[in-house]
C-alpha cells in the first residue's frame, strides 16, 4: 500500500468519525428542549407557590408539580444518549437554580409573602439558569 | 468508539444503530474494549426494559483522541502534499 492510499484511509476515517459525532450531538438535541420544558415549568409554578394562599389550588399545584417532574424524568431516562460534558454542564445548571430557589422562597416567604411583585420577577430569576444553559446548548 | 468519545453515556442500542453491526458483533467489540480498559458497560433498567449503558474511561477517551489526532495529521499531509503540487516550480532566476 502506498503513501497515498494510507492518506486517503486516514482522510476516510476521520471524515466517518466527524460524521458520528455529529450523529451524536443531533440526537443529543433532547436535552435543549428539557431545558426549555423544565424553565417553563419553574417559570410558571415559582409565583403560584408563592401567590397562592393555600387550599384545593395549592394541593392541584403541588400534585401538578410532582407529576411534571416525573414526567420529565421518565422523557430523560429514556433518552439512548447523552452528548459528550452534558452531566457537568447539566450540574451547573441545576446548581445555580437550586442557590436562585433558595433565595428566592427564604426572601419570599420571610419579607415579600404573597407580594406579585417579588414572586413573578422571583420565577424568571428560578427559570433563568435553564433558559441560558439552553440558548449556550442550542449554540453549541 | 468514534461513537462513545461524542457522549457522556450511550445506550447499547444507539451505538448499534449508529455504526450498523449487530448485537452480537458489538457484544463482542464491548467485551474486548473493556477487557482493555477503554470501555465501561453499565446495565439497568428503564421500566421494565433492561438497558446497556456504555461509556469510554479517561484510558479509552485518551488512547481515541491519540489515534485520532494521528489520523488527522496523516489526512492533513494529504491536503498539504496536494497544495505543494498546485503551486508553480519556484524559479531562482528571473
Amino acid at each position: 500500500m502506498d503513501h497515498s492510499q494510507h492518506q486517503a484511509e486516514a482522510a476516510s476515517a476521520v471524515e466517518h468519525a466527524d460524521r458520528i459525532a455529529r450523529g451524536v450531538a443531533e440526537r443529543s438535541r433532547w436535552y435543549t428542549r428539557f431545558l426549555v420544558v423544565f424553565g417553563i415549568g419553574v417559570l410558571l409554578v415559582t409565583p403560584l407557590w408563592g401567590l397562592l394562599t393555600g387550599g384545593v389550588a395549592s394541593v392541584v399545584l403541588n400534585i401538578a408539580w410532582v407529576v411534571f417532574v416525573i414526567a420529565i424524568t421518565v422523557y430523560v431516562r429514556r433518552q439512548p444518549v447523552a452528548a459528550r460534558g452534558m452531566a457537568r454542564r447539566y450540574r451547573w445548571v441545576i446548581g445555580a437554580f437550586a442557590a436562585i430557589y433558595a433565595l428566592v422562597l427564604v426572601g419570599g416567604f420571610t419579607a415579600f409573602p404573597h407580594n406579585p411583585t417579588w414572586w413573578i420577577p422571583s420565577g424568571l430569576a428560578a427559570a433563568a439558569p435553564f433558559f441560558i444553559g439552553a440558548y449556550l446548548e442550542h449554540r453549541r | 468508539m468514534a461513537t462513545l468519545v461524542a457522549a457522556d453515556k450511550a445506550e447499547f442500542s444507539f451505538v448499534r444503530d449508529t455504526v450498523e453491526v449487530s448485537d452480537s458483533v458489538l457484544s463482542r467489540q464491548v467485551s474486548t474494549l473493556e477487557a482493555a480498559g477503554y470501555v465501561k458497560a453499565i446495565k439497568g433498567y428503564v421500566g421494565k426494559r433492561p438497558r446497556t449503558w456504555l461509556s469510554l474511561t479517561p484510558e479509552g477517551r485518551a488512547a481515541f483522541d491519540a489515534h485520532l489526532t494521528a489520523l488527522r495529521t496523516i489526512a492533513a499531509s494529504a491536503i498539504t502534499a496536494s497544495d505543494n503540487q498546485d503551486q508553480p516550480p519556484h524559479q531562482d532566476r528571473p
